[in-house]
């Protein structure tokens, strides 16, 4: 669990981050969202104390990060950097190997965990493990920053940007991957971003912010449907009621039970409501059977529990509530 | 008598004559490289340094060599020391200083911020950032630096010998007083090679300290 409290960062007379609370729970992943120059990068970077806060406290776990030193602080906590950083003149490897190496992992050890990050980013060890940074795309780059990040099983993770340079296609997958990747292992992330969808996408919660402030956090159906300010409500645009039906899981509606006769087609749970939406236009039925994955029925809906869920989330077509 | 026969004549004081060259730039190029590689580093982390390090490093450059030497007579003739090889190897420190501060702060500047805060963010101390990040990547910049510096050690070495340093200056000074020109050739000639032979090797080191990611590129996938 990470907190910050009242943290204020001022260069000069200009603020970059102004007095900004946010508690990330353990495994929980919370994205940073915002415009360029909103104080993201600033706010992720204090957290590593790469950045020193001018006034404010931050608390790992309950332990005020100042007190311990910026050095042991950093190997306690993964790293991904906006512009990835790579080493030159190391593989990548051993750019991977970096914080085990200062932890003083064993070599053996440090090489199975090598090859191990580098499938996890999709990228073949053997075809990579001995490439030098200059031998990479920029894409493939990002994924061994990331992994270097991931390398000595960090419980928290700063992630800036982390996909920014991976082109649309990939980057879906990646994306996938890396949220699939953290259900397994529930680190507690702060992951900044400025791509809407990405957000969306990955975030348990999202702390949007706007020059040094924090509009709104919540997640991510809560934002597109109340959003607190009207620059929350303008930031996801117009579409938000597409965006709600992408986000919110069916799992979210309250499901009635099954009627007599059986349903023709059935979705899980799991799946958001753009997809049972598909699923009902598609089918022949007017009814749609919820499963829970296992085998077992939660229920069945129809069009109008769709229509009447996004009407109550929308509360009076999303005003912002201040 | 031709060149060779020279050669063949003189060969063991053409021999002592480059030993004492090499002495004389050796020793001086050695600490000009323990003083100008941290005054380099030094005035790459604080830009406001920079000016007047290489302020003062290019005026001593402007001075003539004859000039330089000339100066120093009078001061180390206090401690005895007003000629010889002392005063040679202070004015070659000294004339070395430029090419490897220089060198050694561009080299340390033109690593990406990004690697350095990289570094930074994934724990190391400064130390280990300075040691296994900064000074690798610098290595083939510093080591440029100072082959500049030895190149024109090992000529302005050649003008120390009016100060009696010895050398293979000695045989241009000698041919000069003497209008002997076979004397002088030899001199020129020998400086020529050595130099020669110093800039190959020197860019020999600086290639094997070029990390083998920085000559890499492209490569297939
Ligand atoms: N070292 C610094 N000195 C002065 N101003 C800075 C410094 N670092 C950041 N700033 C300013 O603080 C503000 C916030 O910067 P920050 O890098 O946190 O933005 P960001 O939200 O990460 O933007 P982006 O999405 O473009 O990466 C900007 O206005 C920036 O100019
Ligand atoms: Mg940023």
């Amino acid at each position: 669990m990470i907190e910050f409290i009242d943290v204020r960062k001022t260069y000069g007379g200009e603020i970059a981050v102004n007095g900004v609370s946010l508690r990330v729970e353990t495994g929980e992943l919370c994205v940073l969202l915002g415009p360029s120059g909103c104080g993201k990068t600033t706010l992720l970077r204090m957290a590593n104390r790469l950045v020193e806060p001018t006034s404010g406290t931050i608390m790992i776990d309950g332990e005020d990060i100042m007190c311990s030193s910026p050095v042991e602080l950093r190997r306690r906590i993964g790293y991904a950097i906006q512009s990835v950083g790579l080493f030159p003149h190391r593989t990548v490897a051993q750019n991977i190997a970096t914080t085990p190496e200062l932890m003083g992992m064993a070599a053996g050890k440090i090489a199975a965990r090598t090859d191990e990050l580098l499938s996890m980013m999709n990228l073949e060890p053997a075809r990579y493990r001995d490439r030098y940074p200059s031998q990479l795309s920029g894409g493939e780059a990002q994924r061994v920053g990331v992994a270097r990040a991931l390398a000595a099983d960090p419980p928290l993770l700063l992630m800036d940007e982390p996909f920014g340079a991976i082109d649309p296609i990939n980057r879906a997958e990646i994306r996938e991957e890396f949220l699939a990747l953290q259900r397994r292992l529930r680190k507690t992330i702060i992951f900044v971003s400025h791509d809407i969808p990405e957000a969306l996408f990955l975030a348990d919660r999202i702390a949007l912010m706007r020059s040094g402030n924090i509009e709104q956090v919540g997640a991510p159906p809560e934002l597109i449907a109340s959003p607190a300010t009207e620059f929350v409500k303008r930031f996801f645009g117009g579409d938000r009621r597409m965006l709600l039906l992408e986000t919110t899981r069916v799992a979210e509606m309250t499901i009635p039970p099954a009627g007599p006769g059986n349903p023709r087609a059935a979705i899980a749970a799991e799946s958001t409501l753009r997809e049972a939406l598909l699923a009902l236009m598609s089918g022949d039925g007017e009814h749609l059977g919820i499963h829970d994955g296992n085998g077992g029925m939660l229920g069945e809906i129809t069009l109008g529990d769709i229509q009447r869920h996004m009407a109550l989330a929308m509360r009076a077509d999303g005003e912002p509530r201040r | 008598m031709s060149l060779l026969d020279f050669l063949h004549e003189y060969d063991q004081s053409l021999l002592i004559a480059l030993g004492e060259h090499l002495r004389l730039v050796g020793i001086a190029l050695l600490i000009a490289v323990a003083a100008g590689v941290p005054t380099g580093a030094w005035i790459a982390r604080g830009e406001h340094r920079a000016g007047p390090v290489l302020l003062a490093a290019n005026i001593i450059q402007t001075i003539p060599s004859i000039a330089l030497f000339g100066l120093m007579i009078p001061i180390l003739a206090m401690v005895n020391h007003g000629i010889g090889f002392l005063p040679a190897v202070i004015a070659l420190i000294l004339y070395a200083q430029l090419p490897v501060i220089r060198n050694t702060r561009v080299a340390l500047r033109a690593i990406p911020p990004a690697t350095l805060d990289a570094a930074r963010g994934l724990g190391m101390t400064e130390r280990q950032i300075f040691l296994r990040v900064a000074l690798p990547l610098a290595a083939p910049g510093i080591v440029a630096g100072i082959r500049i510096a030895a190149t024109m050690s090992i000529g302005v070495a050649a003008v120390a010998a009016y100060i009696g340093a010895g050398g293979l200056g000695i045989f241009i000074v000698r041919g000069i007083q003497t209008t002997w020109d076979m004397m002088t050739i030899a001199g020129a000639v020998g400086i020529a090679l050595l130099t020669l032979v110093v800039e190959i090797a020197l860019g020999i080191v600086q290639r094997m300290l070029t990390p083998k990611g920085l000559r890499v590129r492209g490569g297939g996938r």
